[in-house]
């Protein structure tokens, strides 16, 4: 059996139908590269590759190992389970290092951009012992489906938060030179998934002390508000959803905007809210989802009544003010989720995608609005601005974008953008995409008349838009006028008993918490006798497993969690860690454990105080609702 | 009265060898430190770096190619040479091509071999113990 033979079988074992795959690919290739073998002055085959009028070695004649050597030393020792990101196969010395030199198991993606590389690759390389110690995984341009768009699932899995510290990445030397702009796509769509597990990872932390207070006050309008679900059965779906953003672009064509009044199911983001109703144009519908959004973006009067699509979590001040419909949806917070089941409307989410207007977005393709017309929505710094003028001031300054990163623009070939943009940018195509593999005539107009290009999308000025497609008129205020409250009389009762009850149940947790306190402490005691009584040990571990399942269990515990963002990465990064031995691994254990769950009675009790006060005054005591801690 | 003319030739030899070492003293510690960011830092700029010396290599070479001085076997000396031609033109091939990895395995692995043979390995800082 050929190397080659040995390796397909291997490949075939771990990923079933890949040996299929690369024979296919073999018969059906059309070479693009020519790839000269050489001999080293060692013996072992070293390839050449010649592309275009260029010629670049893959490997050393004189030195086949070196490099790839002191490479692989100077990563240190990886961690369990760490990630190595690698560009090209056409030197095997790299894998051949990483692979044998590394005890612990870790992960591996390859990417190599040319499938005829890849097959000469699989003639000089073994790959059985390899594969068996590591998880590695091959992707290869030009193997069905293999393609770099359809790569982010799998780096997504590996590039998660906890592990991108211990994450290592390489591009074998000349694969640059030899395919720049796929080598530059990897690396490019691995620095974005970095940047958004980040990104996710800071805002949650930013947000963190801020949310529970915010659900909790937000959770009284829960009693009086409406379902995002209820929406389909009121709102047309043959007539355009137009979602105005607060980009600088906005300025341009907010006049048009009164063309639509009446014709169409008009919903601002918050920002946009100031401009569009000082030119007179009252939307629909307006969305706040930010914990921080400061009252004065939305503080004027005629935007009391509008009716308001918002988060449990959104800034209450701006809650507080508005006195018009307030539509929900299912965010996942266990507590809320118990109220929303007690309404009986379905269950039904708005893709977050980050921002105010990818969730307006959302709103209207899950509402089943066939048209979306963007306004405003740059996602650029249009004009050196960041948002329209009128919004957080009445002129937007200008500010230097030489040194932005520069995407393609809808009428511009590049405009500058930032990091946060440039997220929301490929969550659209994301998004869209998959809106309109679901449904065929799901439509987007990108109306924006400036900013970046998003994918999929029509561009057109928005008179034209208007024209196109406002024709039937619609009066939005009377469709929602007919929605009755989320809840009906009993089921609004049995919530205000719910919340109130809920700082008797944050002290229940306190209370449980302690007593996981004192179960690590022990197991502190048994790991430092001379003696470890192993059964003693291990029941022990179970105790805690289970009372950690219980509490796990709880609504309260969750609202909790979320304020431990800090001590979880904590947490979850350590536990890539190993010890020793089961001494010192029990000790660390019950350092972190009594570290985390002493955290959790302290904010238990804090809680405890916040629901008593926020669920007391204003909320009339019915019926005994059954509780879910019980 | 002046020097004979014999003893001021070997003086001038005796400068110029001394100028040379020290060359090759400074045109290995360029090569190691490219080399080194290479490896280590995985610098891509090697072939940039090594262009701005290529006349201190080529003058190494010459010197180098210009007549066994070295008390090395003749046979053998022959065969260095053939084989610093070879080192030669593999550097300049890879600029030609801007070949990164060819031009740090002649670099590293086939000129740096034999600058070593003129070159003290430097003493590492505090391992005389005696002092």
């Amino acid at each position: 059996m050929t190397v080659y033979e040995k390796n397909l079988k291997v490949l075939a074992e771990h990923y079933p139908g890949m040996d299929t795959m690369i024979e296919e690919a073999r018969k059906t290739m059309k070479p693009k590269l020519k790839i000269i073998e050489e001999t080293a002055y060692s013996g072992e085959t070293i390839l050449k590759i010649e592309k275009e009028d260029k010629a670049y070695y893959l490997n050393g004649k004189r030195n086949t190992v070196e490099p790839a050597q002191i490479w692989v030393e100077t990563l240190g020792e990886l961690q369990p389970n760490a990630t190595v990101l690698m560009v090209g196969t056409g030197n095997p010395s790299y894998l051949k290092q990483l692979a044998e030199h590394t005890e612990n198991r870790i992960t591996i993606i390859i990417y190599e951009p040319s499938i005829q590389i890849f097959l000469k690759f699989l003639e000089m390389a073994e790959l059985e012992s390899w594969m068996k110690k590591h998880l590695i995984v091959f992707w290869v341009d030009g193997l069905k489906d293999m393609d770099q768009k359809h790569m982010e699932g799998i780096l997504q899995s590996v590039l998660i938060y906890e592990m991108l510290n211990f994450s290592k990445n390489i591009v074998l030397p000349n694969y640059g030179k030899l395919f720049p702009e796929e080598t530059v796509g990897f690396m490019k769509t691995c620095r974005d998934i970095a940047l958004r597990e980040t990104m996710d990872f800071n805002t949650k932390n930013v947000f963190s002390a801020v949310m529970v207070k915010n659900l909790f006050l937000n959770a009284r309008y829960l009693c009086n508000g409406y379902k995002t679900t209820q929406l389909p059965d009121v709102i047309p779906r043959d007539i355009p959803g137009i979602l105005v953003a607060a980009g600088p672009s906005l300025n341009k064509n907010i006049q048009e905007l009164k063309k639509a009044k009446g014709k169409a199911f008009i919903v601002a983001v918050d920002t946009a809210m100031k401009p569009l109703l000082q030119a007179g144009i009252k939307p629909d519908m307006y969305a706040i989802v930010d914990a921080m959004k400061p009252l004065d973006l939305v503080k004027i009067e005629e935007s009391r009544e509008i009716p308001l699509l918002t988060t449990l979590n959104a800034a209450p001040e701006i809650l507080e003010y508005h006195k018009g419909m307030k539509f929900f949806f299912n965010e996942g917070y266990q507590f809320a989720e118990r109220i929303f089941l007690k309404s009986g409307q379905k269950i039904g989410d708005v893709s977050c995608g980050g921002s105010v207007a990818t969730s307006v977005f959302s709103l209207l393709y899950k509402i089943g609005i066939d048209t979306v017309i963007l306004v405003g929505q740059d996602l650029a710094y249009t004009d050196n601005k960041s948002h329209a003028d009128g919004t957080f001031h009445e002129v937007m300054e200008q500010v230097n974008t030489s040194r932005f990163r520069m995407v393609e623009g809808n009428y511009e070939e590049k405009v500058p953008t930032r990091n946060d943009f440039k997220v929301f940018i490929d969550w659209y195509n994301m998004y869209i995409e998959g809106c309109q593999n679901h449904r065929k005539n799901f439509r987007v107009i990108n109306a924006t008349e400036g900013g970046a290009k998003i994918q999929n999308t029509e561009i057109m000025t928005l008179r034209e838009a208007i024209q196109k497609e406002c024709t039937k008129e619609v009066n939005i205020q009377e469709c929602l006028g007919k929605l009755p409250f989320m809840l009906d009389e009993g089921a609004k009762e049995w919530a205000v008993k719910y919340l109130k009850g809920l700082g008797g149940e944050f002290q229940k947790l306190s209370e449980n918490s302690q007593k996981i306190v004192k179960l690590y402490q022990k197991l502190d005691k048994i790991c430092k006798r001379r003696m470890i009584d192993q059964k003693e040990y291990l029941n022990l571990l179970k105790k805690i497993e289970r009372k950690m399942e219980d509490i796990g269990k709880k609504s309260t515990y969750q609202l909790v969690m979320i304020t431990m963002n800090n001590a979880q990465y904590i947490l979850s990064n350590e536990q890539f860690l190993v010890k020793d031995s089961i001494r010192e691994e029990g000790k660390e254990m019950a350092r972190k454990g009594i570290l985390y769950m002493k955290n959790v009675a302290e904010m238990a009790k804090v809680f405890k105080e916040f629901a008593e006060e926020i669920f007391t005054d204003g909320m009339e005591e019915v019926n005994a609702p059954p509780r879910d801690e019980e | 009265m002046p020097a004979p003319l014999f003893i001021k030739y070997k003086l001038m030899i005796k400068f110029l060898e001394k100028s040379m070492e020290e060359r090759i003293q400074n045109l290995y510690q360029k090569l190691r430190d490219i080399s080194a960011l290479y490896l280590i830092y995985r610098m891509q700029n090697n072939v940039e770096q090594v262009k701005k010396i290529i006349p201190e290599i080529q003058e190494f070479v010459l010197w180098f190619l210009d007549g066994n001085r070295f008390g090395i076997e003749e046979g053998l000396y022959q065969g260095m040479c053939q084989n610093v031609i070879v080192i030669l033109d593999d550097i300049l091939q890879a600029m030609k091509q801007e070949d990164i990895v060819l031009l740090h395995d002649a670099v590293a692995y086939g000129l740096m071999e034999y600058l070593q043979l003129f070159v003290e390995e430097e003493q590492e800082e505090g391992t005389d113990d005696s002092l």
